[in-house]
């Protein structure tokens, strides 16, 4: 027994040892002048359709890339891209293993310890630092420097968002901002006038009121316990924060931060909102697209969901509602990471670049998939659906974004946000209460970091 | 002979063992980071008011479901030992759920329970109740999940009980009769005494399963929701800190907890079986 | 007397069949789900026929998962599990309950005791094994601790235990060593204990959710169960889809019990009886 477990050790020694050896910092630097031209060429033929001169550099690399990304709703855009991408890099085969959101970090997280990460996978913000600091990430800088790519085309707030103590980990893939949908023809049978970008939080109350039927078959808004496209960005609109901008305390025993919640919980408290419990079982998105809510926030990453429900003609969006006269929004964007472990860096970072050119961009906006962070390509995703009013999308972020609230440890003070507020929003607990307890928990998680 | 399972028991089983124990007094972070802490985590535990509420949600499940199941598989079995017609024919229909997966059992009942959608619902709602959100009101989750449960694992139960019923000699039953004993009599005084060791046998592993639940919480209840904190149990509650907190050292001390708990009721149930269990 | 027999057997046919309505009416509602569009199914009140019957539903979870390799996996991993957990716990049952070897007392209390032990203790070690091992993510992730089993040794000890020991006399008198004993004239009669464990194990690992869980993370490399549960954490829930797919995950077991019957329930029974 003792042999064998100590060949099992041998052996998982062996092959952490050689993956460091094979892709360790110094070798990938001095490799990077050999591949350079690889990753330019794509850059040109991405943004000048296919040429042919794809012979030299590019079939010279080779390989398995294996891609773990959490929205399946992006899967055929995916499949799209990998077309295209391989009329570049005929050698180079894509695996896309999607995952579902709820499962992505966990995962990730395992096959990290366990050395069978994926070679490319998505990042957001709040997770980005404890990966960059577990030395699991493939720092990029050289590489897109040599290949030509200017940071500078990308969304500032989210390129600074992947660069950890002085080295970049991603590029920008896409971003997400918030808006409110409404059901036209619940608005016409409650004959009242579709809401306007002008529009106050007020206004919206007012609206929910008329909306929503006694006999609980409409709710006029769905106010789910929900962050990023929910109280955050109220929260923001108030003057509030979640964490403070050294990141050290949490924002939560703050009275503007709890006022941007409260006004959530008047809604639940009033009735014009399904429950908390029903939210959860059926969400906001699901309940304002099978017509039992007449409006919800919704990220602009759920357009592809819009697009295929029965009440896609029945539907449009309007900037989120301002209070007080101020209005805010999460702006979070995901970008690709490269594994350090990966067997196969020259072809990880093929598809990275690829997937950062403005073809995927432009593709991804013309799919709907989301909107592309490449500057100027978010425009083609607002024009690809003209019968929609999605440039309120982009005039989010551009006019009054703000940066997803994350630290080194977010997941854990995220787990005391759920455990407290979801509390609050089910009215089982007053605000006050509730949010000055998390604020102490997070502070101490903040603490520790 | 004995080598390939030794070896294999050894080191699957055996080791693991030691190394929970010993993985119970580390910090074991993200990516695997392992610091020495001493009683830290125990300390922590004993704090933890969600350790607290998943063992008192672990004590409700067991006392909610392992009685009900035990006498509704009971039940079932004496009256298919009653001489009745197409006896065959009801004990593989009560057996169906026992070969079903689990995570298609709770999938279909997550569905038959929703709160918007669900046939239950729209049952009470023809009798004038109101829809109820089964699986996110922490008041009605636990319930509800028993339900499954029960549903599930009764049908199994029943077979073994079914087999020790059976296995009463004739003669009882006949003396019971020439006695004059009603059918009920005969109930009580010889099957239910002589179906004890089938009955303990039953009691001992259902409530070490029911101790360990773990797929119908998993995929019935939404991760972060409102119900999980009054439904996670102890099992749910490990998993969630290994493999989604990423805290192994303080799972592996949770564990070791569960462990010990086990053994004592385990214990008491072995002491105390010579008072009731009639070994013929 | 006569009258009084009949009315208790008519209450006894109502509680029986009842119990069967509510045993079998999930699987109806599943099935019948399984077959309607997503509006049929999310409509109020709810319809309970479809109106035309989607077959198509059943295309689409193909389309969402890998369910054929997902199939494969599962059936691999269970046979695997069953074969090799019958295999060499009958070789060590056969060795506890009928040699004679030093420190063999010791070794069953140990296997005894290992017994008692909760399976989620396990868990945590035995993941990290698999990964020191490299073979998170693979297919014998999912059944190389489930090969050795202390409740399928002790067992099968105890039907061992059960045959009588003229059978070796005789057989060593014929110079039979002890392999030939177990293979020729042992694990014939202990053949109802053997088909009772494999149907035991094949229960357990074709069901089986939290290892598959954690060991595998590609959907390519799930088992039916952890499929499922992938399923239901898409976004969008599609009820009718994730239905097609929890028929097609208990088909293959509740066929294979349709023609066993008597086998499953014979093997359920015994283990209540000799454990």
């Amino acid at each position: 027994m003792n042999k064998k477990r100590l060949l099992a050790l041998c052996l998982g020694t062996a092959v952490a040892f050689s993956a460091i050896s094979g892709c360790g910092g110094t070798e990938d630097g001095t490799q990077t002048p050999s591949n350079e031209t690889d990753p330019k060429e794509e850059d040109n033929h991405s943004s000048g359709n296919t040429e042919q001169s794809n012979g030299e550099g590019t079939g010279s690399i080779s390989g398995e890339v294996r891609y773990a990304f959490w929205d399946t709703l992006q899967q055929p855009w995916l499949e799209e891209c990998i077309k295209e991408f391989n009329k570049i890099y005929p050698d180079v085969t894509i695996i896309l293993e999607p995952n579902v959101w709820d499962e992505y970090w966990t995962k990730l997280e395992a096959a990290a310890t366990g050395g069978t990460i994926a070679d490319v996978f998505w990042m957001n913000g709040p997770n980005i630092a404890k990966y960059a600091n577990g030395d699991i990430l493939l720092p990029i800088e050289d590489r897109i420097a040599a290949a030509g790519i200017d940071l500078e085309d990308y969304p500032k707030g989210t390129v600074d968002q992947f660069d950890i103590n002085g080295h970049q980990y991603a590029i920008p893939k896409d971003f997400g901002t918030i808006n409110v949908w409404y059901n036209k023809t619940l608005f016409d049978e409650a004959g009242i006038a579709y809401p306007t970008d002008d529009w106050t939080w007020e206004d919206m109350v007012s609206m929910a009121e008329k909306l929503t039927k006694p006999d609980g078959s409409v709710y006029g808004i769905a106010a789910p316990y929900d962050g990023q496209s929910g109280f955050y960005n109220t929260v923001f609109a108030c003057g509030g924060e979640i964490i403070s901008k050294d990141k050290k305390t949490s924002g939560y025993d703050k009275a503007e931060t709890q006022a941007g919640i409260q006004c959530w919980i008047d809604l639940q408290e009033a009735g014009l909102s399904p429950s908390q419990a029903s939210l959860e079982e059926t969400t906001a998105d699901a309940q304002f697209l099978s017509g039992k809510v007449a409006m919800a926030w919704i990220g602009s990453w759920l357009l592809p969901t819009i697009l295929e429900s029965d009440l896609k003609d029945q539907v449009d969006c309007v900037e989120v509602p301002s209070i007080n006269g101020q209005k805010g929004n999460t702006a979070h964007g995901l970008g690709n990471c490269i594994s350090k472990e990966t067997e196969n860096p020259d072809a990880a970072w093929a598809w990275v670049a690829f997937l950062a050119g403005e073809k995927a961009n432009i593709m991804s906006a013309e799919m709907g998939a989301a909107i592309p962070a490449l500057k100027g390509t978010a425009q083609k995703w607002v024009d690809a659906y003209p019968q929609y009013h999605l440039q309120s999308y982009v005039t989010a972020a551009e006019e009054y974004s703000y940066e997803y609230p994350a630290s080194v440890n977010t997941a854990e003070w995220n787990q005391y946000e759920a455990d407290h507020l979801k509390k609050v929003f089910a009215l089982e607990t007053d605000l006050k209460t509730a949010a000055d307890h998390l604020a102490t928990q997070m502070n101490e998680v903040l603490a520790n970091e | 002979m004995i080598a390939p399972v030794t070896i294999g028991l050894g080191i699957f089983y055996f080791y693991p063992v030691l190394k929970v124990i010993l993985d119970s007094f580390y910090h074991v972070g993200a990516f695997n980071k392992r610091s020495w802490c001493g009683l830290e985590n125990y300390q922590k535990m004993l704090k933890d008011p969600v350790m607290w509420q998943s063992l008192g949600n672990t004590c409700k499940y067991v006392l909610l479901i392992v009685p009900a199941m035990i006498l509704i598989a009971l039940v079932l079995a004496s009256l298919l030992n009653s001489g009745i017609k197409g006896k065959s024919f009801f004990r593989v229909i009560y057996f169906i759920p026992a070969v079903t997966m689990g995570a298609a059992v709770a999938m279909v009942w997550s569905w038959m329970y929703n709160g918007n959608y669900g046939i239950i619902n729209a049952i009470l709602n023809l009798f004038g109740i109101p829809s109820q959100q089964f699986l996110s009101n922490p008041d009605l989750a636990l319930p509800a999940i028993s339900v499954v449960s029960i549903w599930s694992t009764a049908g199994y139960n029943m077979i073994i009980l079914l087999a020790g019923i059976q296995g009463i000699s004739r003669t009882y039953y006949e003396a019971a009769a020439i006695d004059g004993a009603s059918r009920f009599r005969q109930f009580f005084h010889v099957t239910l005494p002589l179906v004890t060791p089938s009955l303990f046998f039953v009691l001992i592993t259902s409530l070490i399963s029911t101790f360990q639940m773990f797929d119908t919480i998993y995929m019935m209840i939404s991760k972060s929701g409102l119900a999980m904190e009054a439904t996670q149990s102890m099992v749910v509650y490990f998993y969630r800190n290994a493999f989604e907190y990423s805290k192994k050292g303080y799972a592996s001390a949770l564990a070791v907890f569960l462990f010990v708990i086990i053994m004592i009721m385990t214990v008491i149930q072995m002491k105390g079986q010579s008072k009731w269990v009639n070994y013929e | 007397m006569k009258r009084k027999q009949k009315i208790f057997n008519i209450v006894i046919y109502v509680v029986l069949i009842g119990g069967i309505l509510v045993t079998v009416l999930p699987f109806v509602w599943m099935i019948l789900t399984s077959f309607k569009t997503q509006n049929e199914a999310t409509v109020i009140p709810p319809a309970i026929f479809p109106k035309i019957w989607q077959i198509s539903n059943y295309g689409k979870v193909f389309e969402m998962l890998p369910f054929g390799k997902m199939y494969f996996n599962t059936i691999i991993s269970a046979g695997v599990t069953v074969s090799g957990q019958v295999l060499l716990c009958s070789l060590a049952a056969y060795a506890f309950a009928r040699i004679h070897f030093p420190g063999k007392n010791i070794i069953f209390t140990c296997l005894l005791a290992v017994l008692m032990v909760p399976s989620s203790f396990f868990i945590l070690p035995q993941y990290q094994l698999i990964q020191k091992m490299g073979l998170l993510d693979t297919i014998p992730a999912l059944f190389i601790p489930n090969l050795f089993s202390a409740f399928g040794t002790f067992l099968l000890r105890q039907f061992f235990m059960a045959l009588p020991g003229e059978l070796e006399d005789a057989a060593r008198l014929d110079g039979c060593n002890h392999f030939q004993i177990y293979s020729r004239i042992m694990m014939p009669l202990v053949r109802s204990g053997l088909v009772a464990l494999g149907i035991l194990t094949l229960r357990f690992a074709w069901n089986d959710l939290m290892w598959p869980l954690i060991v595998n993370t590609s959907p390519k490399k799930m088992t039916l169960s952890a499929g499922l549960a992938f399923m239901q954490g898409q976004h969008i829930t599609n009820y009718p889809v994730m239905m097609a797919g929890a028929v097609m995950a208990v088909l293959p077991l509740l066929i294979l019990f349709t023609i066993f019957q008597k086998q499953f329930i014979e093997g359920v029974a015994m283990s209540g009886i000799k454990g």
